[in-house]
C-alpha cells in the first residue's frame, strides 16, 4: 500500500480532481468550499482511504457523495466502512453495491478513466438538506478516523472456500443482497476462474427468479458450450421456460413453442440425463423432443416424469402431445449419460450417498465437497431429518479443523430442511458451532438466523430452549448492532412468533437484542423504528426510544396511500408473510396486501403476480417455479429480502413501496 | 460439434509456415462469423495472411480484393460482418503500425477495441468455435522463419473458455 505525500498529491490525482470538480459538478460555488475542502484534503494526501467527494447538480438539485475503492479487492472493505458510518442510517441508496457509472455523464467518465467502472458508491440521502449534511458528516468522521488508524492493510483476503461457503448459505438463508456481495467479493479477491464465476451467478439468478436477467448474460453461450454441470443447465432451461416458453404453453400453443426455442440463440443442453432435473427444465426437454421429432429421447422423457411422479407438473397439452407420439414410454430407459467430469469426482459420487457418508468424508477424510455440491446430489437423498440422531452424533465429536470444513455444507443443510424436513440435533450442532466458532460476521448472520428458525419449528424442550436462548444471548454483543438492525429484529420476531416455553428466557434474549437498538434509535430509519417499538412492546421490554422525528405521514405512507398500490408478498413462511402484511397495513392503510406460499407456479399465484404493483420476495428455499412464474407474468418493481425474517420481508417491501 | 485439434510446429527447417494456418482460419471466420474475434499477441506486425495473387479469393476478399491480403485487411472484412474484433497487445513501438492499420481499417469504435497491456505473454486468435494457440507472436519472424508450435482446436470447450477469460482479463480496461 502507498502512502507517499509526494505520489499522492501528484499529477493523477490533480488531473482527476479536476475533472471531477468540472463539468458536471456544482461543489466548486465558494460558499460550499469549506465543505469540499476537507476531502479534497484527504484525497490528495492519503492514498490509503478511499477517495470521498462529494457532487452536486443545481440545476436538478442532486447531492451525492462518491466514494471510490482505488483497487478492486478493496470493494469490500469501503462497503463495511460505508454502512458502518453512514448508510442505512443516512442513505437513501447506493451504500451496498457499487454504482454503474455513466460514460456519457463527464463525473462518472472521470472516476471511469482515473479509477475503474466498478469500485465505486454513489451515495444519496434525497432531498432533504438535514439529511444531506449529516450524510457529509458521517463520511467526514470516516475519512477522519481511518487516517487517524494505524497504517495496515485492511484487505485480508478470505479463503475462497469459505466465500463460497458463505455464497452457498446466503442463498440457501435466502440472503439476496448480501449473496450479491460474496459474488462481488468473491469476483475482486480472484482465485475463480471466470466460468466457475458465471456458474455462481446462474445459480443465484435462477434462485431469484430473474430469468430475462439470466438469459440476457453475456456469456452464457460460452458456459453453455464448456458442458457445464447439471444444476447449471437446469438453471438455464428453468429461465428458458420461465422467460420463453411460458406464454405460448400456457395457452398450449405447441408450434410456437417450439418455434421460439429454435430461434433461441443458445446451446441449450436439450438432451441430457434428464434424472435430476425438475419440472420446469423437463418442460423445455420436452417440447424440444417433440419439436424435432426425436421420439426416442421422448419416450425416456416420459418414463422419467412417470418414474418420478412429476408428470401432473407439466402443461397438459405438452404432456398429451408427447404421449401420443411416444406411447412406449414406459418402456424407454436408455438414455444418454453425461461424461464424469472425472475419475475422481465419479468415484466420489459413487462414495457418498448420504448426508451421513458426506459428514464423515468432509469432516474425518478431508474430502473436498465441491463434486457433491457442483451437482446438488444431495438432493437426490432423503433429506438430513431422516438421519438427524447419527449426523447429530457425528457433528457432536468434530474438532474444530473437522467443523471448519463442514461449515462449508451449512447452505445445502439449510436448503435440505425446505421448511418442513427439520432435523433439530443436527440444526442445534450447526447453531453451537455458528456460536462458538465465531461464525457471527454479518455475512454468516442469515444462515445463523436460518438455522435458529429450523431449530425453533422443531418445538423444543423448555430445557432446550431456555439454552438456546441463553447462548445467543451471551453472543450477542458481538454481532448486535445498528448495521445489523435488520437481521436483529428478524431473531426478535421469531422470539413472538414461536410458541414460548420459558418466558424469563426470552425477556432475556429480547432486552439483549432490543436494548442496544433503542440507545442508538435515532439511526434507525422510520419504518425499522417502528418495528422496533412494537416488537419490543409486544414482548413487554420496556426500552425508551427515539420520538418519531415528525407526527405527519412516514414517506412510505405518503407516496403510498391512495395510489392504489397492491403488493405481493411472496415467502414460503407463512408466519413472516401475516406478521409483514398486517404491520404494512398499519403503516399505510391505503394499500391492498396479497400473500403467497405457493411453492410451484400455480394459477393463483400467477394472477396475484399480474395484479400486483409491487412485488417482495423472500427466496429461502424457494424454487425458481415459483420465484420465475412470479418474475415472468408481473410487471410491477420486484424487491428482494435480504433474509427470510419478518424485518427483512418489511424492509425490502417499505423500500420499494418508497421507491 | 465434434472436437477436432491439430500442432502444427512450424519453421524454416520444417518448409511450414504458419501464415496459411492464420489466413485459413480468418477465411473460415468471414465465412461464419461470431460475435467477438480475440487477437492477442505481445507482439503484432500487419503481416500478409492470404496470397491472393492468382485471384483465388478475389469472391470473398471485399470490391477491390487485393493480390496480398494483410492481417488487418482480413479483420476489416471480419468486422464488416458485425464481429467486434478485439486485439490485445503490449504497448511497445513494434505494434504501432499494425495498430495504425487496423484503426483506420475499422472505423466503427463499436466493432474494434483495442487493449495495451503491458504484462501479456499470451498467443491466440480465438473465433466463432475455433482457438489458434501457440508459442507464435503474429509477426513476420513468428509466422515465416521462427520455429513455433500452433495448435488449433475447433468445437472444444477450450474455445469458450478462452472468451470468458478474454472477457473477464479484460473488462474493465478502456
Amino acid at each position: 500500500m502507498n502512502t507517499d505525500a509526494s505520489e499522492t498529491s501528484g499529477s493523477f490525482i490533480q488531473n482527476f480532481l479536476t475533472r471531477f470538480m468540472g463539468m458536471g459538478n456544482d461543489v466548486g460555488n465558494p460558499k460550499l468550499s469549506t465543505h469540499v475542502a476537507p476531502f479534497l484534503h484527504y484525497a490528495f494526501t492519503r492514498s490509503d482511504l478511499p477517495v470521498v467527494l462529494p457532487r452536486y447538480q443545481a440545476l436538478i438539485d442532486e447531492f451525492a457523495m462518491y466514494v471510490i475503492a482505488r483497487e478492486r479487492s478493496e470493494v469490500g472493505a469501503t462497503r463495511g466502512l460505508i454502512v458502518s458510518f453512514a448508510g442505512p442510517s443516512y442513505c437513501v441508496s447506493g451504500d451496498l453495491a457499487p454504482a454503474l457509472l455513466n460514460r456519457n455523464d463527464p463525473v462518472d467518465k472521470a472516476v471511469i478513466d482515473f479509477f475503474s467502472e466498478d469500485t465505486t458508491f454513489i451515495l444519496r440521502a434525497g432531498k432533504n438538506r438535514e439529511k444531506r449534511r449529516r450524510l457529509r458528516e458521517s463520511l467526514g468522521l470516516m475519512q477522519a478516523t481511518m487516517s487517524a488508524r494505524p497504517r495496515r492493510s485492511w484487505s485480508v483476503a478470505k479463503p475462497l472456500g469459505r466465500l463460497i461457503a458463505q455464497f452457498d448459505a446466503e442463498l440457501a438463508a435466502g440472503g439476496e443482497a448480501s449473496s450479491l456481495h460474496v459474488l462481488q467479493e468473491i469476483q475482486a479477491r480472484g482465485g475463480m476462474t471466470p466460468t466457475n464465476l458465471a456458474h455462481l451467478q446462474i445459480k443465484r439468478l435462477d434462485r431469484l427468479g430473474l430469468s430475462a436477467q439470466l438469459l440476457e448474460m453475456e456469456d452464457l453461450p460460452n458456459v453453455l458450450h464448456q458442458n457445464p454441470p447439471i444444476p447449471v443447465g437446469e438453471a438455464v432451461l428453468n429461465a428458458v421456460r420461465s422467460a420463453v416458453l411460458e406464454e405460448s404453453l400456457s395457452v398450449g400453443d405447441l408450434e410456437a413453442a417450439y418455434e421460439r426455442l429454435r430461434t433461441l440463440d443458445l446451446p441449450l443442453p436439450v438432451k441430457v440425463d434428464a434424472h435430476r432435473l425438475g419440472p420446469q427444465a423437463l418442460t423445455v426437454l420436452l417440447t424440444a423432443a417433440l419439436g424435432r421429432g426425436d421420439d426416442d429421447y421422448l419416450g425416456v422423457l416420459l418414463h422419467k416424469l412417470d418414474e418420478q411422479r412429476q408428470a401432473e407438473l407439466i402443461p397438459a397439452t405438452l404432456l398429451d402431445a408427447a404421449r401420443k407420439r411416444a406411447p412406449s414410454a414406459a418402456e424407454a430407459t436408455d438414455e444418454p449419460h453425461p461424461a464424469e467430469s472425472s475419475a475422481v469426482e465419479a468415484s466420489l459420487r459413487g462414495s457418498i450417498n448420504s448426508w451421513m457418508g458426506l459428514f464423515m468424508a468432509v469432516a474425518k477424510e478431508g474430502t473436498d465437497p465441491s463434486a457433491v455440491l457442483t451437482d446438488s446430489i444431495w438432493r437426490e437423498w432423503p433429506p438430513p431429518a431422516d438421519s438427524d440422531n447419527e449426523v447429530a452424533e457425528l457433528l457432536t465429536d468434530l474438532t474444530d479443523q473437522e467443523w471448519d470444513r463442514c461449515w462449508r455444507l451449512t447452505g445445502p443443510f439449510i436448503e435440505a430442511d425446505e421448511y418442513t424436513h427439520v432435523a433439530p440435533r443436527s440444526t442445534r450442532e450447526f447453531i453451537n458451532y455458528a456460536l462458538s466458532g465465531n461464525r457471527l460476521a454479518v455475512g454468516d448472520l442469515n444462515a445463523v438466523y436460518a438455522l435458529t428458525e429450523s431449530y425453533l419449528r422443531s418445538s423444543p424442550s423448555a430445557n432446550e430452549y431456555r439454552q438456546l436462548l441463553d447462548e445467543l444471548r451471551d453472543t450477542s454483543p458481538q454481532w448486535v448492532s445498528i448495521d445489523n438492525s435488520r437481521i436483529v429484529l428478524d431473531f426478535v420476531d421469531r422470539l413472538i412468533l414461536v410458541p414460548c416455553p420459558d418466558e424469563s428466557a426470552r425477556l432475556n434474549l429480547a432486552i439483549a437484542l432490543l436494548e442496544p437498538l433503542s440507545r442508538r434509535s435515532t439511526r434507525l430509519d422510520p419504518a425499522t423504528l417502528a418495528f422496533s417499538k412494537q416488537l419490543a412492546k409486544e414482548l413487554g421490554v420496556p426500552l425508551q426510544w427515539a420520538p418519531t422525528e415528525s407526527t405527519s405521514p412516514s414517506t412510505a405512507e405518503v407516496q403510498i396511500n391512495g395510489k392504489g398500490e397492491v403488493i405481493l408478498l411472496y415467502s414460503l413462511d407463512n408466519q413472516v408473510l401475516m406478521r409483514v402484511a398486517e404491520t404494512l397495513e398499519k403503516l399505510a392503510p391505503g394499500i391492498k396486501v396479497l400473500m403467497s406460499s405457493d411453492k410451484i407456479s400455480t394459477t393463483s399465484l400467477k394472477q396475484k403476480a399480474q395484479h400486483a404493483t409491487r412485488v417482495v420476495l423472500a427466496t429461502r428455499c424457494a424454487t425458481h417455479a415459483a420465484t420465475g412464474a412470479i418474475t415472468a407474468r408481473t410487471r410491477a418493481k420486484i424487491a428482494f429480502a435480504d433474509g427470510s425474517g419478518s424485518a427483512s420481508l418489511l424492509r425490502a417491501a417499505v423500500n420499494v413501496l418508497a421507491d | 460439434m465434434t472436437p477436432l485439434e491439430r500442432t502444427v510446429r512450424t519453421g524454416k527447417n520444417l518448409g511450414l509456415r504458419a501464415e496459411n494456418i492464420v489466413g485459413t482460419a480468418l477465411i473460415g471466420e468471414l465465412l461464419d462469423p461470431g460475435k467477438t474475434l480475440w487477437v492477442v499477441s505481445g507482439w503484432i506486425s500487419d503481416v500478409k495472411v492470404i496470397d491472393n495473387s492468382q485471384g483465388a479469393f478475389d469472391s470473398i476478399l471485399g470490391d477491390d480484393p487485393p493480390n496480398v491480403c494483410r492481417l488487418s485487411h482480413m479483420l476489416a472484412l471480419v468486422a464488416a460482418t458485425g464481429t467486434k474484433v478485439c486485439v490485445a497487445t503490449r504497448p511497445n513501438p513494434h505494434n504501432t503500425t499494425f495498430l495504425d492499420h487496423i484503426s483506420e481499417a475499422i472505423r466503427n469504435e463499436n466493432r474494434l477495441r483495442i487493449i495495451r497491456d503491458p504484462n501479456m505473454h499470451e498467443k491466440t486468435l480465438c473465433g466463432n468455435g475455433w482457438i489458434m494457440t501457440g508459442s507464435m507472436n503474429f509477426t513476420k519472424s513468428g509466422m515465416g522463419n521462427n520455429e513455433e508450435s500452433v495448435t488449433y482446436r475447433t468445437g472444444d470447450p477450450s474455445v469458450a473458455q478462452a472468451h470468458i477469460d478474454f472477457r473477464a482479463r479484460w473488462k474493465e480496461t478502456e
